[in-house]
């Protein structure tokens, strides 16, 4: 059947907007802080989708969990926790997205340049998350660095590599799926 | 038959399934800033206020804490690390002092020293731990206020449908022209469409790789890799059955729209529901 590409994008851009909220949910045990999975799907909405579509879904996501829905980390929503301190983290996706989306389609579609998209997109969230927290909190800039960004890096790390191995097994699939449209 | 999560919503003819969702959406937004800066006494009032709002709206108590016993350990867990980090000084809790009275305990014929262990705990654990009355407090406020928060989108989504949902989303966006409402509207419901469906697929997938003892494998990105492979796959084919069957009943954007009146119908109850939102900001804002 012959489907117009924006309603299967807007499809999909609902359907990663949820998948974003359920990330929330889904921890992996790996040592002693488990991996939330939250921001590799808004990384690779951005890679998947494109910086529009990619934006639509965060866009949605980020007005849902305003509206009240309980889909923010640990199952929370809200307006307070987007004024919160860790609302520069959520709004900082809304750059990262952009960031990601934009140089992704500049380096082309590999899995180097998948992972450098990637990186400067989680850059993006700290560039804005950790500043607002220390806004927030009043904390001294060593302590906001211990709380909001060291213990992350890692895991930021080991996500942004298995994103960039899901994306290679994923993107054939839509790829595949757009072809019909 | 699919799992009634308690995001699901379900019909009831109590009032909070019947106000308009324009007037949800609304005191959501306020209650949630309210919660956000609660302290003890605004909190006693939300607390009492929402327990009977669950009561009312036929929850099974029991089951909603079955459903959500891993969200009450992310409480506990929020409570202990608020309690450590906001805690400048140590006092001494009498913790272990009921089990005076038992000495050993035997466990296979073998007798172990409780109280020693308790006292090398105490000694080398306990008293390196900072914890005061401030942080108790700032510990239990925080966590008291997630809980509700969680309470308050249960109530929220398990009360309103969809399309009401996606009408009143039309209807706040009206004033912004260059933003396609129609379009936002249409993702707004599948967005509630699909939440349910990923967390049922999700937990597919995490008891698919369990039977398959991939849980045990050493390596992260793998890991990862077996979860969101499989999850992105499937609910991606989702997403293309659901866009054949909205183009083979010939959907687009310019479509009749049910009334908006059906479905934002004030009730009649709002004025009680705004008086009670303005009540605890006020009460906020000047206690």
């Amino acid at each position: 059947m012959n489907i117009s590409k924006e309603l299967r994008m807007t499809v999909y851009s609902s359907m990663f907007a949820a998948l974003i909220s359920v990330g929330a949910y889904l921890a992996i045990p790996i040592g002693p802080v488990p991996i939330v999975l939250q921001n590799i799907f808004v990384l690779m909405a951005a890679i998947l989708l494109g910086t529009k579509w990619g934006g639509a879904a965060l866009g949605l996501y980020l007005f849902m969990g305003a509206c009240g829905f309980p889909v923010f980390a640990g199952g929370t929503g809200g307006i307070g926790r987007i004024l919160g301190p860790t609302g520069g983290y959520l709004l900082g996706y809304i750059p990262a997205v952009l960031v990601t989306g934009l140089i992704s389609d500049k380096i082309g579609k590999n899995i180097f340049g998948d992972i450098i998209a990637m990186f400067a997109g989680s850059l993006v969230v700290y560039i804005a998350g950790v500043p607002w927290l220390k806004l927030a909190t009043g904390m001294p800039w060593d302590k906001v660095f211990i709380v909001g960004m060291y213990p992350f890096i890692i895991g930021d790390i080991l996500k942004i590599v298995a994103a960039a191995y899901c994306i290679k097994f994923l993107r054939p699939l839509l790829d595949k799926n757009m072809d019909k449209s | 038959m699919g799992k009634v999560t308690p995001l699901s919503y379900r019909y009831d003819s109590f009032v909070l399934f019947q106000i308009d969702v324009r007037c949800k959406i609304i005191c959501i937004f306020f209650l949630s800033i309210v919660i956000a800066n609660a302290h003890f006494l605004q909190l006693y009032l939300i607390t009492a206020i929402f327990s009977w709002l669950l009561y009312r709206s036929g929850f099974n108590i029991r089951r909603l804490i079955r459903e959500l016993k891993y969200f009450f350990i992310i409480v506990i867990f929020l409570f202990i690390i608020r309690t450590i980090t906001a805690s400048s000084s140590h006092i001494s809790i009498p913790i272990f002092g009921f089990i005076n009275e038992f000495k050993y305990i035997e466990i296979d014929s073998v007798k172990i020293d409780l109280i020693g262990i308790l006292n090398y705990i105490n000694a080398n654990i306990l008293t390196h731990i900072p914890i005061d009355k401030d942080g108790l407090t700032d510990g239990c406020q925080v966590s008291w206020r997630f809980f509700l928060i969680v309470i308050m989108g249960i109530l929220f989504s398990s009360s309103t449908t969809a399309s009401a949902i996606k009408s009143a989303v039309m209807w706040f966006l009206k004033p912004f022209p260059f933003i396609p409402k129609k379009r936002v509207a249409v993702m707004v419901s599948l967005f509630v469409r699909f939440l349910p469906l990923l967390l049922e697929k999700a937990t597919e997938v995490s008891d698919a790789q369990k039977a398959r003892c991939f849980h045990l494998r050493k390596n992260p990105v793998k890991k990862i890799k077996n979860i969101t492979v499989p999850l992105i796959t499937k609910v991606f084919n989702s997403a293309d059955n659901l866009a054949i069957a909205m183009a083979s009943r010939c959907y687009n954007e310019n479509r009749t729209e049910i009334a908006e009146h059906n479905l934002l119908r004030p009730s009649g109850y709002e004025i009680n529901f705004y008086l009670g939102t303005i009540a605890l900001v006020l009460i906020t804002l000047f206690i």
